[in-house]
């Protein structure tokens, strides 16, 4: 099951990268916090529940509010994102292949990763807060390869400081 | 945080930041902010009395800087609201962001738990970017989203480095080290600091800076590869060393290629001599942003401190190895040539802008020549 979850994660993260329509993209995230909730839900399902609360319902539906334009301009050519995509999922499930069991922690650190790279790639001035929000989604994986949950990290992931930031800032500029 | 006052160091600021929220004068909440920062920097003095360590004793400096700041800022801020960069909503939220960024930042260096001290580095960015945001104008605004994003880039890198060091512990040390070098402005991720540092409000950008120094307080924790800290430390103090920008940025940009110089430090084991400069450039920093760059004698020690760095690394680098001495001597030099360059023509005639700044100064002089035993010990 959390292999499967951890799976779904990372596919959505490409689906992000893909993703040309911002409500699209926001609907992908909210998956991809269901699925990395799933895969935290075995260690602690509390903070699985807060998780997806906050950033596969709440968050999202801020995001739906605040947008103006449609569109994720891609900034950059597409070859070259999706080669450094390519290469970055490489050298994470090289680097992590061994460590921990399905996947978990590989799976977890490319999510977090590819959700900088959205912001990097796409000119949205909602593209940091979605690429902010996955890679928060990457954490919550991340959290449920732990051996013991501390109550400092279940709150460090399930509550998503860094996006509410960014898209209190993104607000404020708006 | 085991006895009642370090926790009593980090709820006052908050306390404080409650009570300036609904405070709607502009000069009570200055005053609020002085007497909060001086009873705190009484209370950081207790705790370093009770108990010394390198800790405690970064709690007392950010204490003594934020007090400073606070009490002769007051003018700057009077400055900023005649000349209508600020409004007096927006002096309202730089007190309060003050407040919280000093809690925060003394919550970070207390904390005993690497994702206690992630937390609160969390909310001191969210405060700095409150403290940047407070002054009007597009630039403080694009200030602001630069700082949120670099940031915020920070915080996730290093929260992924705090997540992996108990299944992964060598990446992520990579991951800690290139988070927590963003959050302290360092390459690659470094013009926040250099913009906030120019675009906010004056005295704020004192503040803003202390934040800097956690990170590195971490790395003399963590156990990051030596390696790793003394190309990082090395890329920081070159590269920021060669930028030629305006006299604000400038300063910031040689307290960031000295920044990378500490980190060196630690890289090469001479955490003795990190932990010195770390406090006399955070007190020369300070001394040189209250005088708003005018001091020549500020300027001057600002400029020499790589070179007395230098001559304290390099026993330990040659340790090392010894080539190493020739980049580090290369970013010294350009470090100081950069600051003498660009040096004022003398001293505020002004005697209370002087004030803070020898206060300063006398403690560099006073920590240069005689190190607290509890720190040459560490």
């Amino acid at each position: 099951m959390i292999g499967v979850a951890s799976a779904a994660a990372l596919l959505l993260s490409i689906g992000l990268l893909w993703a040309r329509r911002i409500d699209t993209a926001t609907q992908l995230c909210a998956l991809q916090a269901l699925s990395a909730a799933v895969s935290l839900g075995q260690v602690a399902p509390t903070v699985a529940i807060l998780a997806f609360a906050l950033n596969g319902v709440a968050l999202p539906l801020a995001i739906a509010r605040l947008h103006g334009a449609t569109m994720l301009q891609a900034r950059g050519a597409a070859l070259l994102s999706w080669t450094v995509a390519l290469a970055l999922m490489a050298l994470t499930g090289m680097a992590f292949a061994g460590v921990g069991t399905d996947g978990l922690v590989a799976a977890g650190a490319s999510v977090a990763l590819l959700g900088l790279l959205l912001i990097a790639f796409r000119a949205h001035p909602l593209a940091p807060v979605l690429g902010f929000l996955s890679s928060q989604n990457g954490l919550v994986m991340l959290a449920g390869a732990q051996s013991e949950l501390a109550l400092p990290t279940a709150l460090a992931v399930a509550l998503p400081l860094v996006p509410a930031l960014v898209l209190a800032e993104s607000w404020q500029r708006q | 945080m085991s006895s009642a006052i370090p926790m009593m160091v980090v709820a006052l600021p908050v306390v404080s930041a409650a009570v300036l929220a609904a405070i709607a004068s502009w000069r009570i909440a200055t005053w609020i902010n002085a007497g909060s920062a001086s009873i705190q920097f009484a209370m950081a003095c207790l705790l370093v009395w009770h108990s010394s360590t390198a800790a405690t004793q970064l709690v007392v400096l950010n204490a003594f800087v934020a007090m400073t700041t606070s009490w002769f800022g007051y003018r700057d801020i009077a400055a900023s609201l005649a000349a209508r960069t600020l409004t007096r909503r927006r002096a309202r939220r730089y007190h309060i962001g003050c407040q919280v960024l000093i809690g925060a930042v003394q919550a970070a260096v207390l904390a005993d738990n690497l994702t206690l001290t992630w937390f609160a580095v969390g909310v001191a960015v969210a405060a700095a970017a409150a403290i940047t945001g407070a002054a009007r104008g597009a630039a403080a605004a694009t200030a602001m989203s630069r700082l949120v994003l670099q940031c915020a880039i920070g915080l996730v890198l290093a929260l992924l480095g705090t997540l992996l060091v108990e299944p992964a512990p060598v990446p992520a040390g990579v991951f800690l080290l290139l988070g927590y070098a963003t959050l302290a402005g360092l390459v690659p991720l470094r013009s926040w600091l250099v913009n906030a540092a120019a675009e906010g409000v004056a005295p704020g950008a004192i503040i803003v800076m202390l934040l800097a120094n956690v990170p590195l307080l971490l790395f003399m924790r963590l156990h990051i590869a030596p390696e790793l800290l003394i190309a990082f430390g090395l890329a920081s103090l070159l590269i920021c060393a060669i930028a030629r920008l305006d006299r604000r940025r400038t300063v910031v940009l040689a307290g960031l290629a000295q920044l990378g110089m500490v980190i060196f430090a630690i890289g090469v084991g001479a955490r003795q001599v990190a932990w010195l400069h770390m406090m006399l450039l955070t007190l020369a920093r300070s001394a040189v942003l209250q005088s708003h760059g005018d001091d020549v004698i500020a300027w001057l020690v600002l400029a020499l401190l790589p070179l007395y760095a230098l001559y304290l690394l390099a026993v330990p680098t040659v340790a090392v190895a010894g080539w190493l001495l020739v980049p580090l001597g290369a970013g010294v030099l350009l470090a100081t040539w950069a600051l003498i360059e660009r040096r004022p023509a003398g001293v505020p005639a002004d005697w209370v802008a002087r004030t803070p700044v020898w206060l300063h100064l006398a403690l560099v002089a006073l920590l240069a020549f005689a190190m607290p035993a509890p720190v040459a010990a560490e």
